[in-house]
């Protein structure tokens, strides 16, 4: 499932793929494949995310259950 | 010590190890059995000396004892369990040994005889040496299972202690 609040976050925050990998660790292509929903990232990698994107995780990566199914 | 730890040290980020476990898990596995076949086949069809696959076996056993001992130490099993089978699956998995083992040496001795002409007695040699292997690779198996699995069990429990007392602490 594709995560679009986290890219729609890094867009806000005017952050490309790249400088949001740099500043959390990670490469580019990992941050693209969480948007794209292909990767499921440690606890620790969302942490770093949300505080990097100034978000909670309950907005980053937080699903309702109806949404999810 | 230090260019060990710098020539070693993971910079790869936590998707690219998964990647790389996998990859790494099915390399393993497509290896140790090629390697497996390659020994049965140089040592009971091509009727090899043991010296001459000697490199094989103790790679091997290597591979073997440390994917068991690995597993054991940390207190799991294998992928479809998610906690240690009892003596009902070592039973299953010791028969599937024995057999398949049972019928390798068994057509492996019967067709490489070189004492016994008459298909008959062929068949007969095949099938008491079929069932003199099968028996042996059955009890050895299951020994092994049973010792592997209560060894698992123990430290699995060990595990679970750990963790309840880490609980408590907090």
């Amino acid at each position: 499932m594709k995560n679009k609040r986290m890219k729609i976050a890094r867009i806000e925050k005017d952050l490309s793929q790249e400088q949001l990998a740099e500043k959390v660790g990670v490469t580019r292509q990992t941050i693209g494949m969480i948007e794209a929903g292909k990767f499921n990232p440690s606890l620790q990698l969302c942490i770093a995310i949300c505080r990097a994107l100034d978000r909670t995780l309950d907005g980053l990566f937080w699903e309702d259950e109806e949404k999810e199914e | 010590m230090k260019l060990w730890k710098k020539l070693f040290a993971k910079r790869a980020d936590e998707r690219q190890q998964q990647e790389i476990y996998r990859v790494e898990h099915t390399s393993f596995w497509i290896t140790y059995w090629l390697l497996l076949i390659s020994i049965i086949y140089q040592r009971n069809i091509k009727g090899m000396p043991f010296e001459q696959i000697q490199g094989e076996w103790i790679t091997f056993m290597i591979a073997s004892i440390c994917i068991v001992v690995g597993c054991m130490w940390r207190g799991v099993w294998n992928f479809q369990h998610r906690k240690v089978p009892g003596v009902k699956a070592y039973l299953l998995y010791s028969l599937t040994g024995g057999v398949l083992g049972g019928i390798l040496f068994g057509v492996c001795t019967a067709a490489q005889n070189p004492y016994v002409e008459k298909l008959s007695d062929k068949v007969m040699v095949g099938l008491i040496a079929g069932a003199f292997d099968g028996g042996i690779i059955f009890v050895l198996c299951f020994v092994a299972f049973l010792i592997v699995g209560k060894v698992t069990k123990l430290r699995e429990q060990k595990i679970e202690k750990e963790m309840l007392g880490d609980e408590d602490d907090e």
